[in-house]
Parts: structure tokens; sequence; C-alpha cells
């Protein structure tokens, strides 16, 4: 059995300019576990998840899900696969919440083939889930900028799938949806064994919340691991430029992150 | 589950209803015109066309001059500018769906300009000869705004990322240049002028038969592979590396819709001028009132563009009888204040 959600070989990507932005990737993802990818601002991580859900191809590389050819992967194939989310969020045209939502069970669909009633449950759950029920009625364009993020993440959970890619899921959000959205989607690696691969800027959730971390520094791994392997003084000051304070919190069993400057 | 199906039932309810309102206000457009004939007459003249109702209907009393102005002169008119309505609105509602900008419409790509230059072309030659029901004025007109889209697509195709603002942008550069083309054509041929300019405002007064029979089957083929991409249309409208993510095969699906929009909206120019307004803000106006699902938006832009466009030529033709005024000009002036009125309530509320 394959223990790997995602496993990248060598994987090189340049966008027009000569520029490479992907530097000879090679990183596996571990089914249901938590990967956090990190790293300073232009560093690859987007472009790695656009790699991963096929947005945009590889020049050089390997990639393979669950063992598969990512490029063999038929598009709704890979849509029941892999569930994305990304920041787009703005929209000129007004969907409701609950429209929007049901767009999730768009890849078990045949063309006109009308929903159903699991879909309807699917989708209740995961509005509810995600906290935003309430809003299902409402246009997206009337909703925060939190609200928006959490309702793309419903989507993404209708879709059902083994594997859910989220960039930066709580930039948004206020700190009690921060911690909201970081335990949903614990759950559902733990319960539901979906393999989640997510873009965090906030160290002290990364190292709180992911079982692995990979530590992206100009297109390439500069480091992964566990939390406690990859968010080290010397990592984080090479990489950000930033003096960090690791320090242990006795009464919760866990550390600070803070910067020192 | 339930609200859900009578959602939909009440939707198709609501359809029902409306195109039932459209068939009787197509009916008593019938009606106006320098002849008065009464609504009744109307009414047996078309039922003694229908079969099985015909056995029970007298029309005798009805004049044949009456008979032929109703079948002949006014019926295609008033479907003609249905179908031109709806063709137009359609398309802008794609047009604004697939470059996912509000601001679209059917002549985005150049095909109004791409459009009058070929007219203008056939009118200065004095070319005259008929293809399929077409004249040589429509056909000219069709050449005209399928070259130039066609043009448009390779010049933005250069381009490796597939960039939609380079399409509109190339779209917008081509327009210029063969507006000025136009305008230079026009001072060489000052006799044409008046031609020239009262195609390009716009007008049905040409309808026939033959004209509604040459574009009412490419006009549905259309909507109804709209109407197929419909709720791809939707997902994409949501982002579209977030379409993409959820299987949708974005470029695809768009290049269909925009080679079909591009070809409906093209149908209709060359039989009807360039008629403005329509494609802009019919599928606004629909949009307001009932949300962006194309699914259902698609079905009701297609009746109110129809509806609008046939109302606008009724008025066209009877205001200032026997004059006609330019049915750009009407869609305008009624669509304008109507708009508004949508947006300000929109905001009211």
């Amino acid at each position: 059995m394959n223990a790997h959600a995602y496993s990248i070989k060598k994987l090189n990507f340049k966008y027009d300019t000569n520029r490479m932005i992907l530097n000879d990737l090679t990183l596996d993802f571990k089914k249901g576990q938590i990967t956090g990818i990190i790293g300073p601002n232009g560093s690859g991580k987007t472009t790695l998840i656009k790699n991963l859900s096929r947005i945009l191809q590889p020049d050089s590389g390997e990639l393979y899900l669950f063992g598969k050819d990512l490029a063999k992967y038929k598009q709704k194939d890979l849509a029941l696969t892999t569930g994305v989310v990304f920041q787009e969020r703005d929209s000129e045209f007004q969907f409701t919440v609950f429209d929007i939502v049901m767009m999730g069970r768009y890849p078990y669909k045949k063309k006109f083939e009308v929903e159903n009633a699991e879909d309807y449950a699917i989708v209740t759950d995961a509005l509810e889930k995600t906290n935003t029920y309430q809003y299902r009625n409402r246009y997206l364009d009337e909703l925060s900028g939190g609200e928006k993020q959490r309702v793309l993440i419903a989507r993404a959970l209708a879709q059902e799938p083994k594997v859910l890619i989220l960039d930066e899921p709580i930039s948004h959000l206020d700190l009690h949806y921060q911690v909201e959205i970081l335990k949903m989607i614990q759950e559902l690696a733990k319960l539901k064994d979906m393999s989640i691969i997510v873009i965090l800027h906030d160290l002290n959730f990364a190292y709180k919340f992911c079982d692995q971390l990979i530590l992206l520094n100009e297109g390439a791994v500069f480091d992964q691991g566990t939390p406690e392997e990859v968010i080290t003084k010397e990592n984080i000051n090479t990489v950000y430029k930033v003096q960090i304070e690791i320090i242990k919190d006795l009464k919760n069993n866990g550390y600070h992150i803070i910067p020192a400057y | 589950m339930k609200d859900l199906i009578n959602s939909r039932k009440k939707f198709h309810g609501l359809v029902f209803l409306y195109s039932l309102a459209a068939i009787v206000i197509m009916l008593l457009l019938v009606t106006l015109g320098t002849a008065h004939i009464p609504i009744v007459d109307i009414l047996k003249i078309v039922g003694k066309k229908i079969p099985f109702i015909n056995q029970v209907i007298d029309d005798s009393s009805i004049s044949n001059a009456y008979r032929t102005i109703v079948l002949n002169l006014r019926f295609p008119r008033v479907i003609m500018a249905f179908i031109v309505g709806a063709g137009l609105s359609s398309s802008g509602l794609i047009f604004q769906g697939a470059f996912r900008n509000p601001m679209a419409d059917p002549y985005v790509l150049g095909i109004s300009s791409g459009a009058a230059f070929g007219a203008t072309i056939v009118m200065i030659l004095g070319l005259n000869f008929t293809l399929l029901n077409f004249n040589a004025i429509s056909i000219g007109a069709f050449i005209g705004a399928a070259m130039t889209t066609f043009f448009v697509f390779s010049v933005a195709s250069f381009q490796k990322s597939k960039n939609m603002t380079m399409l509109l942008l190339t779209g917008i550069a081509i327009s210029f240049f063969l507006s000025s083309f136009i305008s230079l054509l026009m001072t060489l041929n000052r006799d044409m002028i008046e031609n020239i300019f009262f195609w390009t405002m716009g007008s049905v007064s040409t309808a026939s038969w033959d004209k509604v029979s040459s574009i009412i089957i490419g006009t549905a083929i259309g909507i109804a592979i709209f109407m197929y991409y419909s709720t791809e249309l939707n997902i994409i409208l949501t982002g579209e590396s977030n379409a993409k993510a959820l299987g949708v095969n974005v470029n695809r699906v768009r290049k269909i819709l925009l080679y079909t929009a591009s070809f409906v909206s093209a149908l209709a120019v060359s039989v009807s001028g360039i008629i403005g307004f329509v494609g802009l803000i019919i599928p606004h106006a629909v949009r307001l009132v009932i949300g962006s699902d194309n699914r259902k938006l698609l079905p009701l832009t297609v009746i109110t563009g129809g509806v609008f466009l046939a109302i606008s030529d009724g008025i066209a033709r009877s205001i200032a009888s026997p004059m006609e005024i330019p049915l750009g000009v009407i869609t305008a002036f009624i669509g304008t204040p109507y708009f508004v009125f949508l947006l300000l309530r929109k905001k009211l509320r």
C-alpha cells in the first residue's frame, strides 16, 4: 500500500521568463497527515500547489498521486481525488453560498444530472462543519473575507477529496476562526484519513497543527521533517533573515515562537 | 431537499408563465402599424394556420390585404426582432461570463466593426446577390464579422499564457482600426454615407420569413450550446484555478463558448446591423433580479432580450409613423432609464 499521497521527484518549473521558480524539488506528502508548507513570499509555495493540482504543468520531473502518474489522471478523476482552495475570492458575479458549495459536487455529476438527497446532505454537512449554514441563502459577495474563505473550504469539503490542498486558509480570518479552521483540518485528517497540504504563514500554528513541515526558500526545499526539526533558530534565521526565540510553554507542554528584534 | 425541489419547480413555472407573457406581448405587437387590424382578426389569421384549430375558425370576413400584412410583413418582423434580441443578449451574457468581465458585450471582439466594414464594402461595390436567403449586405457583414473575430483570436493566441485581457484589448484595437477605415471609405464615397450610417444604427425593417429561417437554426443551436455549458460557466465565474481544481476543463469550455457566442452575434448583426445596448444591459438587468446562476439566467435572458427588442422595434416603427426611428436609438432610450431604476432599487433595498 502506498503511504504517500503525493510523491514528487526532481520537479522543475518556470513561468515564461527564464527565472526558475521551482528548482529540483523532491518531496513526499504522507497519507493521512497534515503537511504544512512554509517559506517567505516568493519562495514558490503557491506555484508548488498549482503543480500538485495540475493548474500548471512542470517543465521536468515526476509527479505521482497515490502512486499513479499525475498526468494520467482524467480531469474529473483528479477532482475526485484532490480538492483545492486557492486564494481567489473576488468575483463580480453573484451566487448564493448554497450554490457555491453545491459546485463541489460537480465532479460527481453527469451532464444535466440534478442534485439528489445525498448531495444535499453532503453540502449541508460541509456548511455546518465550516459554520456557514446560516449564510446559505446569501450571496457570496455580501460576506466578509473570512466568511467567504470558510464557504470556499466548505465547497472543497463537499468535493469529498482524499487530499485537501489549502492556500493560506486562515489568512483572512479572525483568531477564533483561525483556530476553528485548523482544528477542523486536524479532525478531517484524523477521522476521515484525509491528507492535508496547507500553506501557512504563522509559524506558531504551523508548529502546533502540522505533522510534517516543508520549508521552501527560493524555489528549493530548504528543510523538511517534523515541526521540531524544521522550525529551528538557524533555519528561520537563514531563510527569513529574522532572529527568533523558541520558548518552551511548560503549562501547555508546547513551544512559542517569537521574533526577537 | 424539499425546498430545493420546490425552487426548481417554481423556476420552471416562472419560465412557463414568462414565455406565455412573451407570446401575448408579441401578438399585441403585431397589431401595431398603419393599417388598423384588431387583435381578434390577427388571432383568426394565426389560428387558420394551425392544424385542427383551423377547422373551427371562420376568417372569411378578413381581407386578403390584411392577411398579407399580418403574415408576411408584421409577423416575420416581430419574430426576427425576437431572434436578434435573444441572440444578442444571450451571447452578451456568455461574453461577460467567459471574460469574467461585466463590461463585455457581443461586440467586444470587434464583431460589430467587422460586420460594418464588410457591409460597407458590399454597399460601395454595389454587389447584389443572395446566398442561403441572405442578401449581399448580410453576407458581407457576416464575413466581415467572422474574419475579424478569427483575426482577433489568432493574434491573441500568440501569447503563451492564455490571457483574457490580451484578447479583449486586441478586439478593442481592431474595432478602432476598422471604424476609422469605415470613416475613410465613407469620406471617399459620400453618396453612400446615408446607407452606411443607417445600416450601422440597426434595424429589422427588411424582415422576411426567408431571413427568419436563415438565422433561427443557427441561433437556436448556439443557445443550446450555451445552455449545455452553463454549469461549467458558473464554476468558472468563481475563479479559474478553483474551476480547474473542480474538474472543469476551463480552456476548452471557454473556447467553445467564445466561438459560439461570436457566431450567434455575427448572425444577428448580419441581418439587423448594429443594435447596441441589448447585449450589454439585458443580461445585467436579468442578473440583478435573479442572480448570476447561468442555468436560470440564460433562459430568462433569451426571453427578455427577445421581447425587449420586439417591443423596441414596435415603438421604432409606430412612434413617428410612417417614418422609422433607428432601433439602436430606441433600445438605448427605453433601456437606460429602466436599467438605472434597477440599479437604484438594488442599492436601496
